[in-house]
């Protein structure tokens, strides 16, 4: 009885050239890579062997039963089709928009009302060394040296009269 | 059959007749779609989900998510690849729903450095060679049918489908040498679990 090892752990290297075999199926017949490689399996009995395999199993593959979906749901699903355009009726695709978020509206928002709050706020400041102010506050300081004036004539007029009473004579 | 198929295919694009069906409301358009992808999807989903019910369920679901989607699909001459990602997805969350399904479907890729077939040997015919020869179809349906779900699909959509395997790699969101490692995997493992039935049949013989 002949006994042939059927299973070993496969390496990196092995994994790798398998995914290479595999990955020749997508090429093209005339392409310059397929031909190198079928060239190698013209001198490499087990490449040869692998390429074979690789394309049986795919053969195999599209000799696959393929039962046939019931004739029934088809037409369920065309007549979803035609209902999905009877309530969307032939709209084109939606673009992608510019959309501004309820959160961005409120943020926008609120940034407004602080800009607006610190002008405000700058304007009160820089008030002071406005040209109106400044005449305001030239006024004031008039209005004040003049009580000041008239304070020390009352308190000039109080003392005179104050002599006056207490000493008889006017100075 | 189903290369019959993908040749109608490349005749028209499916892509623009999605949108001319999106755009202008050409049911014509729609009709094309359904003629090129419903029985292939339909193919798809019973390997993928393994009984005619679900498949049913499933490609119903399908079918109504392209409709509810048609505004995320962009012209980019991948319709393939969107409608069978959309595919993909909905298998996706049948497998996560059923739990068990779950494990096998996410463990998929350590299944890399479990020990797979070697090459046969070189004289008398490969089981694979023997299971053609018998035309003993069911074996080979059971072998396909045994592939972990990632590997499987894989399979399917290249070897059934025809999909190019960049087109698989967006389907599956994964890199292309992913896709490669998976395709080489479902070769093994399709031999491997046509060795084990020959085995199996040799013992009970």
């Amino acid at each position: 009885m002949k006994i042939h090892l059927l299973f070993h752990p496969s390496g990196p290297g092995e994994s790798a050239a398998a995914n290479e075999v595999v990955r020749m199926l997508d090429l093209p017949d005339d392409s310059l890579e397929k031909q190198a490689f079928l060239d190698r399996c013209a001198v490499d009995e087990g490449l040869r062997r692998d390429w074979e395999t690789v394309n049986r199993t795919m053969a195999m593959g599209r000799r696959l039963s393929s039962p046939e979906p019931p004739a029934a749901l088809r037409q369920r699903i065309a007549a979803a089709a035609r209902h999905d355009k009877v309530i969307r009726p032939f709209e084109p695709a939606a673009k992608p928009a510019f959309r501004v978020s309820g959160w961005r509206w409120a943020w926008a928002a609120i940034f407004l009302v602080m800009i607006a709050g610190g002008a405000a706020e700058f304007q009160n400041q820089s008030s002071g060394t406005s040209i109106s102010s400044i005449a305001q506050n030239d006024a004031l300081d008039q209005e004040l040296l003049s009580l000041d004036e008239e304070m020390a004539a009352l308190f000039s007029d109080f003392e005179s009269q104050f002599e006056t009473a207490f000493t008889g004579t006017a100075s | 059959m189903m290369s019959k198929t993908m040749n109608e295919a490349t005749q028209s694009d499916p892509g623009r007749d999605f949108i001319r069906y999106r755009d202008d409301g050409d049911f014509a358009a729609f009709d094309a779609i359904m003629d090129r992808f419903h029985k292939p999807l339909y193919v798809y989903l019973y390997r993928m989900l393994g009984r005619a019910e679900e498949a049913e369920d499933a490609l119903q679901e399908v079918w109504l998510k392209v409709i509810a989607q048609q505004d995320k699909y962009r012209d980019e001459g991948r319709f393939t690849a969107w409608i069978y990602r959309i595919a993909h997805n909905h298998c996706l969350d049948l497998y996560r729903k059923s739990k068990r399904f779950v494990q096998a479907y996410e463990n998929d890729d350590e299944n890399d450095s479990t020990p797979i077939v070697d090459r046969l040997a070189a004289e008398g015919p490969t089981p694979l060679e023997t299971a053609l020869e018998n035309e003993d179809m069911q074996q080979i349906e059971n072998a396909v049918g045994m592939l972990p779900p990632l590997i499987r699909e894989v399979y399917l959509l290249r070897a059934v489908e025809e999909v190019p395997f960049k087109e698989i790699a967006v389907i599956q969101d994964a890199p292309l040498g992913t896709v490669l490692s998976r395709m080489s995997q479902a070769v093994k493992g399709i031999q491997k679990q046509l060795s084990a039935s020959a085995s199996l049949a040799e013992e009970t013989a």
